[in-house]
């Protein structure tokens, strides 16, 4: 039974039915999948968090599902598919629908609601965040909605609990919906001829068609109808001159908005309070810039100046440096006093002196701080804000601002942001922001590494990393957006509130993330020590230097030592950086070659995790296509660097 | 205008020192009729109007477009108008906006223009690029 609460893996004791979450996107259906469930799932103020199905209990013992937002049940994104299947496809048995509403937008909710009436499912509405429309001086009646709508409506704060227990309640008295919409004569004949199509024991046979209708090309291949399909789309289309989707939407449209101001009453006009004027501040052409400068240098900092200096200076120096490296080889020593357990556990490339140290001294620190910076910007509402200022930018390398959200997520981990990528509409976004994230975008753990070598190069040499950086991503952006086939799609992003984050959710959010890193990341640390310890023991690790000299040594004009920071930066690029960074407080390396090493690290793809997701999401071409373009280039511009540094004559 | 020094309304087109002087035409001052005091013009300074825009502060909307119909794009920032009409070729912009509630009848605010357009449709806030603004036919109030 408890296998279940795993990692989003599906369980199949689907023998009572299962329970979904559904709903717009930021409504609160994490937060409420959280409260019933004890688990965990991200929490986050922007549309598009959650991007693939996750699993719990409720306390009686029944599954439920949260599901990625979608504004309609004809949504073409990948993680609107998501949710489309597991409402469709008939692979789960269903007992019931919670349909999630965000109070301020009842008219897009009960779009959502009008579809879901065509799958036949018990159902509750969920209708949470009152405390906000109250705010806004929004009032809806319930009482009044609930018989309109033939199911129980249950008014909810879900950041306070407050209607989880009449959530539960309402769950054993679900009942399908009322059908809230008409459809003109034509339009339902239409319905009827593609129901007339699919195969009879489809649980959802009316919403399948409503939704293949839309045009859902993917799902009329599952059924092969496609002829038939484009022949009765056509013919309404001829007819009416509307595509059949703006006119099925449009009917649902007229039928929700009519029912949403029949409960809902405006009694005083909106306050436009400290969130709103925040709001225009963080978007505003002038006084936007100061205030996205001013967040870097917060977040530098916390992250920079006291997670990358100070406690790690702590962590390393006096922690691991004074009492456990000392305490750990003198046990040893006594212990097992056998040279290979030496070398192998507190040796050069020992498990503890090296493992243990980079991944707990080194980059815990650092990796902490930022998971609280971020919490804070993902819960206060400023990353969509950030990808309205960031939208031109965005638009050269043949993206819109909305990559923004997944290139930034990719500063905490670019594993997670290449899932994330599938809030993007199309094909081609979703795979130049992919190669961007794993060309150019560094992760939580390698960007406090970075900014602790930071400090060898100065300012300036600060300046010239990300000038590279930046540089290297827009041209290999413009270029990828040139070759790429298929289109960029129109930016529409929705902003959320601003909202006072929650001390709760940062501190949850941050011990997550926290954990996921110990459990990943460290054990991968140790695989990559260890193969260092068997490469140096065998003596294959100054072969290695030989063989890649020409590259590290003549190229990179660095001592053949960081061969092993590169061998490792290919498991995880950051503990490439960690052991570049070793060797930088070591000082064996100048400022120069701290810089182009530190480039070439970044350029680096960003671990095997990320590779072997993006063969999940994409196939093997694609991962070798983004690992060959990757690498070569990373050395290629590092080589560039080094050479203009030297010709140059630039010194730090 | 109204003089900030000694509280005259005048016509600033029709000001004395301007149909006399042979530099008038690229005059970006103009002085009260009645205490000689000079105030900028602000509406004919290229420079002031750009810094304008750059700040989001609007002039008076050019008077064609008052009570007219024009797209998103050109309405003045702060001003609400009706949808008219979403006239673009693309199904798939014509459905997003649909969805978020923008729709011919439905009232739109335009907060910013730059440096992305942000509208405000009812309680939710839009980020839109310049071209789907554009498709959007409004029907400003006089
Ligand atoms: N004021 C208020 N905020 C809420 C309430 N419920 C959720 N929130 C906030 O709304 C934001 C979105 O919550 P999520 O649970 O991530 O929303 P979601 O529906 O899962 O969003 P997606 O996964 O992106 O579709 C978070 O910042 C929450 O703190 C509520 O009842 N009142
Ligand atoms: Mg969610």
């Amino acid at each position: 039974m408890s296998h279940c609460a795993g990692n989003g893996e599906t369980c199949h004791d689907d023998d009572n039915g299962v329970i979904v979450l559904v709903g717009n996107p930021n409504v609160g259906k994490s937060v409420i999948f959280g409260a019933l469930t004890g688990r965990y799932v991200t929490v986050s103020n922007y549309p598009g968090t959650t991007v693939e199905l996750a699993e719990g209990r409720l306390p009686d013992g029944s599954v439920i599902v949260d599901t990625p937002g979608t504004n309609t049940l004809y949504g073409n994104s990948d993680d609107e598919r998501v949710t489309r299947d597991i409402l469709l496809s008939g692979e789960r048995n269903l007992r019931a629908v919670v349909q999630v509403a965000d109070a301020k937008n009842l008219r897009r909710a009960l779009l959502l609601t009008s579809q879901l009436a065509e799958l036949k499912l018990p159902v509750v509405l969920a209708i949470n965040m009152v405390d906000e429309a109250a705010a806004h001086g929004i009032r809806l009646d319930s009482e009044r909605l609930s018989p309109l709508v033939w199911i129980e409506v249950v008014p909810m704060v879900a950041t306070r609990g407050e209607g989880l227990d009449r959530l539960l309640q309402s769950l054993q008295h679900a009942r399908p919906l009322k059908r809230l919409d008409s459809y003109t004569p034509e339009l339902e004949s239409a319905i009827d001829r593609v129901e007339m199509l699919l195969p009879d024991d489809l649980p959802a046979r009316r919403a399948t068609a409503m939704r293949l209708l839309a045009g859902d090309t993917e799902l009329a291949q599952r059924f092969s109808l496609n002829g038939a399909l484009s022949d009765i789309q056509a013919e309404i289309a001829t007819r009416t001159m509307r595509p059949v989707k703006s006119l099925l939407i449009e009917q649902q449209i007229s039928a929700a908005w009519r029912l949403a101001d029949e409960v809902m009453t405006i009694h005083r006009h909106q306050r436009e309070g400290i969130a709103w004027n925040l709001s225009r501040w963080a978007v505003h052409p002038v006084w936007g810039w100061p205030i996205l400068i001013a967040v870097l240098f917060a977040v530098y900092k916390l992250v920079g100046e006291f997670g990358a200096g100070t406690l790690v200076d702590f962590m390393e120096g006096t922690v691991f440096g004074e009492w456990i490296n000392p305490l750990a080889t003198r046990i040893v020593d006594a212990a097992l006093p056998i040279p290979f357990i030496h070398d192998l556990l507190v040796g050069d490339y020992g498990l503890i002196t090296m493992a243990l140290t980079y991944g707990l001294a080194l980059v815990l620190p650092i990796v902490s701080l930022f998971f609280i910076a971020f919490s804070i910007l993902e819960d206060s509402g400023y990353l969509p804000r950030l990808a309205v200022m960031l939208n031109r930018a965005f638009m050269v390398m043949g993206l819109n601002g909305k990559a923004v959200l997944p290139m930034v997520l990719g500063l905490g981990c670019d594993t997670m942001a290449t899932l994330s990528t599938r809030m993007l509409e199309t094909r081609k976004e979703r795979l130049l922001t992919t190669l961007l994230l794993a060309l150019g975008v560094p992760c939580s753990a390698q960007l406090g590494v970075i900014l602790g070598m930071m400090s060898a190069v100065g300012p300036a040499g600060a300046v010239i990393w990300a000038g590279v950086i930046v540089a290297t991503m827009l041209a290999v952006g413009l270029i990828a957006a040139r070759l790429l086939p298929g289109d960029r799609s129109p930016f529409i992003l929705e902003l959320p509130p601003m909202r006072l984050p929650r001390i709760s959710n940062i501190l949850i959010k941050t011990a997550a993330r926290v954990e996921w890193y110990l459990k990943e990341v460290l054990p991968l640390f140790a695989i990559g020590t260890l193969l260092l310890f068997a490469l140096d023991r065998t003596g294959a690790l100054v072969l290695a230097e030989q063989v890649a000299s020409p590259i590290v040594v003549g190229l990179l004009g660095l001592p053949a030592a960081a061969t092993g920071a590169f061998l490792i930066g290919f498991l995880r690029r950051d503990y490439g950086a960690a052991g570049l960074f070793a060797m930088s407080l070591a000082g064996e390396l100048t400022a120069q070659q701290v810089l182009v090493s530190l480039i070439v690290i970044t350029l680096f793809m960003p671990c095997i995790a990320n590779l072997l997701l993006i063969v999940k999401e994409f196939g093997v071409r694609v991962a070798v296509n983004v690992a060959g373009i990757v690498f070569p280039l990373a050395f290629a511009v590092g080589g560039l660097v080094n050479a203009l540094l030297r010709a140059f004559g630039v010194a730090f | 205008m109204k003089c900030s020094l000694c509280g005259l309304e005048y016509d600033e087109n029709a000001v004395s020192c301007h149909a006399a002087c042979p530099l008038a035409r690229h005059c970006t001052v103009v002085c009260c009729p009645g205490c000689g005091y000079q105030t900028p013009d602000t509406s004919k300074s290229r420079l002031a109007r750009s810094l304008r825009r750059v700040f989001g502060i609007n002039h008076a909307p050019a008077p064609e477009t008052r009570g007219h119909r024009c797209c998103l794009r050109d309405l003045a920032t702060g001003k609400t108008g009706r949808v008219i009409s979403v006239d673009t070729d693309n199904e798939a912009v014509a459905e997003r906006l649909l969805i978020m509630g923008i729709m011919p009848g439905c009232d739109l605010t335009l907060v910013q223009r730059r440096p992305a357009i942000v509208v405000r449709a009812g309680y939710t806030e839009l980020s839109l690029e310049d071209d789907i603004a554009k498709a959007i036919v409004m029907e400003v109030p006089a």
